[in-house]
């Protein structure tokens, strides 16, 4: 596989984030072990790819998270609402961890992440702590698993045969930096959690190197501790437990039974005055008089070697000394088997994402000669050469469409981030609020999806904070006291209409109207319909200022919104019932690479016109055009048709054509006419855009090739319906097309 | 804090957290309180949370008083105080008498 594996990596953590965020929204105290089971393994594995790549940080806060899953699986622990909160931000901060390490290649991070890191911890440390407690100091299943570290170790001690102490305890020489503290780390907290690992049979607090109280920073920290623990842990286990701590601390774990060396190397390493921490130790119990003894003689021998300073150089040289236990590298044996066993069973193959754009612009140029093909055939007039190419533009068209489903992603899980996003706010605001999704198995191109996100984002937050009232309201007014958000996507006319919709307190026209009067976005005397009325919260500038009430604050930021869709040739919509809720209805294209096309002639240009906008053909007779008198519309079976001359909005030559045509378009439900000279029927376009000399030409979409080699330009429909219905605040055009407008419903499925 | 004053003895009790976010104020308030006596004793039954910042403040003040010989006592620990001296196995350096709960 030539991809990086750094980008696997990223990816599969990701998705293994969102998996565990997934979980975690829908747990419940009954919830099946084995989705406690897979919520246990998204933690497990990302520790254990992270470890493959070295983040340390990455897997010491996920070791903790892990084991407070563990329980959780175990049922030492029960889910709980301040867990599953806690365990969130866990999530989060794992991601943010990973996005950290793999930008500065895991060696450092940064301050406020750490001290977020330590936050969590604790909170996390807590729900530990429950969890020992109930189990009446039993050793944890976790730890239970490396009960064979004793017997290799005393296994070594035969064939190395140099002196090792006695006792069989670990020992852990910790010394926190001057700055832990103003890092956002307490160590008390560390201990605590090592409590957990075993039993601390012994412990010193060292702080000889602390001024007299008025000499003292209080904000320092001169603390540091010499611990004899008890545990069956391994020796990256008791490792993990300081991992956060670790760019703040110089650490020592020996094991035991150690070496008297490495006790003497211990000994150097630290600050203190040498025969006293020699005492410290003797009292620990980790050493006795002899081997103290022993180890300040060895540490002679040991001052021309490097005194290792840091905790990857102790690393190395406790591998050099071989203390690096085998259990070590089995766990690490056992991550790499787990990420094997996820790659060989995952259903779907990545590809990049270049690639395929490469694929879908190489399947638009084939489309692009098929149709120069079949204009060939045609002259020619060959029956064999018809058929065959035929068959192949058949062909041609297929792959097109698989090539552009490829692009295509369901946008149920760009929905259920919102799960998260509902809660937080909602909890934020002291509201309840119910999220609900439909159609999230609706497909859309991944551009679109992708930039869908933030708009999204901000309705669901705009519904939830402007939209939903508080419960205490709602009930007064004989609603639930719990708000509902509801998201929805489903295909329509060749395009996905996502909604955004929620059951709060609506909005309120006249207020609207009234607002837009003061800020003279519209004049005083200008009537608009409904619809245009809360259109004007998509007006930049529209609301800004105290966003408290219920009117304003809507729309701050929703003229970005539109912006946002606008730019995915997309359309926005608002409906509202007061005291019923507010639907923002969002219209996109299904894909803005390749389109079915209508083909039209205007003067001697040919423009294409996409075909799922096109309703019907009809021919603008004389009568017509004198009926309406001069103003630009028809009558088209009792419906009000408002069109316009693509002639002039082109400004095109007129021609002599006399039999003029009409292709009516739709646009949600919009309608409106468009007045050409020739139909030349259907064909398939690659939209290429258009340089940036036209990009301020408001009816134009792109450009795209003809067979013959011509370019056609491809009509901006929206634009130009919005055209032919009339300047938005034209009282002349209102009635008029209020009749088309006038079916409105709300969409919810 | 409250700080009382009997003769050249200073009773004084803290009636706050101590932890790093009061570290700074509280040293000062507890310097204050040792230089002007001759001994002291402080009550730390309202100390309703510490953290190993609050704690070295402590071991601080007890470390300078034993330099000079005066006399520092801390009575009345409340839990949090008791965990985190258990937790630090400094038990014996304070020497107080510290009243355990039953259950421990």
């Amino acid at each position: 596989m030539s991809e990086n594996p750094l980008d696997t990596f990223l990816e599969e953590s990701r998705e293994l984030l969102q998996e565990m965020e997934d979980i975690l929204l829908q747990l419940n105290e009954d919830s099946d072990p084995e989705v406690l089971n897979a919520l246990f393994r998204t933690a497990h594995t990302i520790k254990g790819s992270s470890g493959i790549f070295g983040y340390t940080h990455v897997v010491g806060f996920t070791h903790v998270v892990e084991n407070v899953l563990d329980r959780l699986r175990e049922g030492d622990i029960q889910i709980c609402e301040d867990l599953t909160e806690a365990l969130l931000q866990a999530g989060d901060h794992i991601g943010s961890l990973i996005d950290a390490a793999t930008q500065d290649d895991g060696e450092s991070i940064s301050d406020e992440l750490s001290a977020r890191g330590d936050a969590i911890f604790q909170r996390l440390a807590g729900f530990q702590s429950v969890g020992e407690e109930t189990e009446t100091g039993e050793t944890s299943a976790h730890t239970a698993t490396h009960t064979s570290t004793p017997a290799v170790v005393s296994g070594k001690v035969e064939r190395e045969n140099e002196q090792r102490v006695v006792t069989d305890q670990w020992h852990i020489s910790i010394r926190f930096s001057e700055n832990v503290f103003r890092f956002g780390l307490d160590p008390a907290p560390f201990l605590s959690y090592l409590g957990k690992l075993g039993q601390i049979t012994d412990i010193a607090t060292v702080f000889d190197g602390m001024p007299l109280l008025e000499d003292m920073d209080p904000e320092s920290n001169y603390l540091g501790f010499e611990i004899a623990l008890s545990s069956d842990a391994s020796k990256a286990e008791i490792e993990a437990a300081f991992e956060f701590a670790i760019e703040e601390c110089t650490l020592y774990i020996l094991p035991p039974k150690a070496k008297v060396s490495e006790y003497a190397d211990l000994i150097d390493g630290l600050p203190e005055e040498r025969q006293m921490l020699g005492d410290i130790l003797r009292h620990c119990g980790a050493l006795t008089e002899k081997e103290l003894q022993m180890a300040l003689h060895c540490q002679g021998q040991l001052r021309d070697q490097d005194v290792p300073e840091d905790i990857s150089r102790l690393g190395e040289v406790l591998l050099k000394q071989q203390t690096v236990h085998p259990e070590v590298i089995d766990a690490a044996l056992e991550k790499q088997a787990q990420v094997r066993g996820v790659r060989s069973t995952a259903k779907s193959v990545r590809v990049d994402a270049a690639r395929l754009d490469k694929l879908i612009n190489l399947v638009g140029e084939l489309v692009i000669a098929g149709a120069g093909n079949q204009i060939q055939a045609r002259r020619i007039a060959d029956e064999a050469l018809l058929e065959t190419v035929a068959n192949m533009s058949h062909l041609v068209e297929e792959i097109r469409d698989h090539a552009l489903q490829l692009r295509m992603v369901p946008i149920g899980e760009s929905f259920n981030r919102f799960n998260r996003v509902v809660r937080d706010v909602s909890k934020g605001l002291g509201k309840r609020v119910r999220l609900e999704i439909y159609g999230s198995e609706t497909e859309l191109d991944k551009t679109v999806i992708e930039n869908i996100g933030d708009p999204l984002m901000h309705l669901v937050r705009n519904a939830v904070d402007h939209g939903l009232e508080m419960p205490e309201q709602r009930e007064e007014k004989g609603k639930s006291a719990e708000g509902v958000v509801y998201l929805n996507a489903f295909h329509d006319s060749g395009g996905i209409v996502i909604e955004v919709a929620d059951d709060g307190a609506g909005l309120d026209p006249d207020k609207l109207l009234a607002k837009a009067r003061e800020k003279g976005i519209i004049d005083t005397g200008q009537e608009m319909d409904r619809k245009d009325i809360f259109r004007l919260i998509l007006e930049p500038g529209f609301s800004t200022a105290n966003e408290v009430t219920d009117l304003s604050g809507r729309g701050v930021g929703m003229d970005v919104v539109r912006r946002n869709i606008e730019a995915l040739s997309g359309t926005v919509d608002i409906d509202s019932e007061q005291n019923e809720g507010t639907t923002v209805r969002i219209r996109l294209p299904l894909s803005l690479a390749i389109i079915d096309g209508f083909l039209v002639g205007v003067g001697g240009s040919s423009y294409v016109i996409p075909l799922d906008m096109v309703q019907e053909c009809i021919e603008l007779s004389e009568a017509d055009t004198q009926e309406s008198c001069g103003e630009q519309y028809i009558n088209l079976r009792g419906e009000v048709l408002p069109f316009l001359r693509l002639r002039d909005v082109l400004s095109q030559e007129t021609s002599t054509h006399d039999r003029e045509q009409i292709v009516v378009v739709q646009v949600g439900t919009q309608k409106a006419g468009l007045v050409v000279d020739r139909l030349f029927g259907e064909l398939q376009t690659v939209i290429k855009p258009l340089g940036k000399l036209f990009k301020y030409l408001s009816a134009i979409r792109g450009s795209t090739i003809l067979g013959s080699g011509e370019v056609a330009i491809i009509l901006d429909v929206p634009t130009l319906i919005h055209r032919a219905v009339g300047e938005q605040h034209t009282v002349a055009s209102q009635h008029m097309f209020q009749a088309v407008d006038n079916e409105q419903g709300r969409r919810l499925h | 804090m409250d700080v009382k004053k009997d003769g050249e003895q200073g009773f004084c009790q803290i009636n706050d957290k101590m932890t790093i976010y009061q570290a700074r104020k509280m040293r000062d308030s507890l310097l204050d309180a040792y230089d002007d006596c001759t001994e002291l004793e402080i009550d730390l039954s309202h100390v309703d949370e510490i953290d190993s910042a609050g704690l070295q403040l402590l071991l601080a003040l007890k470390q300078s008083a034993k330099e000079i010989d005066k006399p520092v006592r801390y009575v009345n620990h409340s839990a949090s105080v008791v965990d985190i001296i258990q937790l630090f196995g400094l038990e014996h350096f304070f020497g107080d008498q510290i009243l355990m709960p039953s259950d421990s």
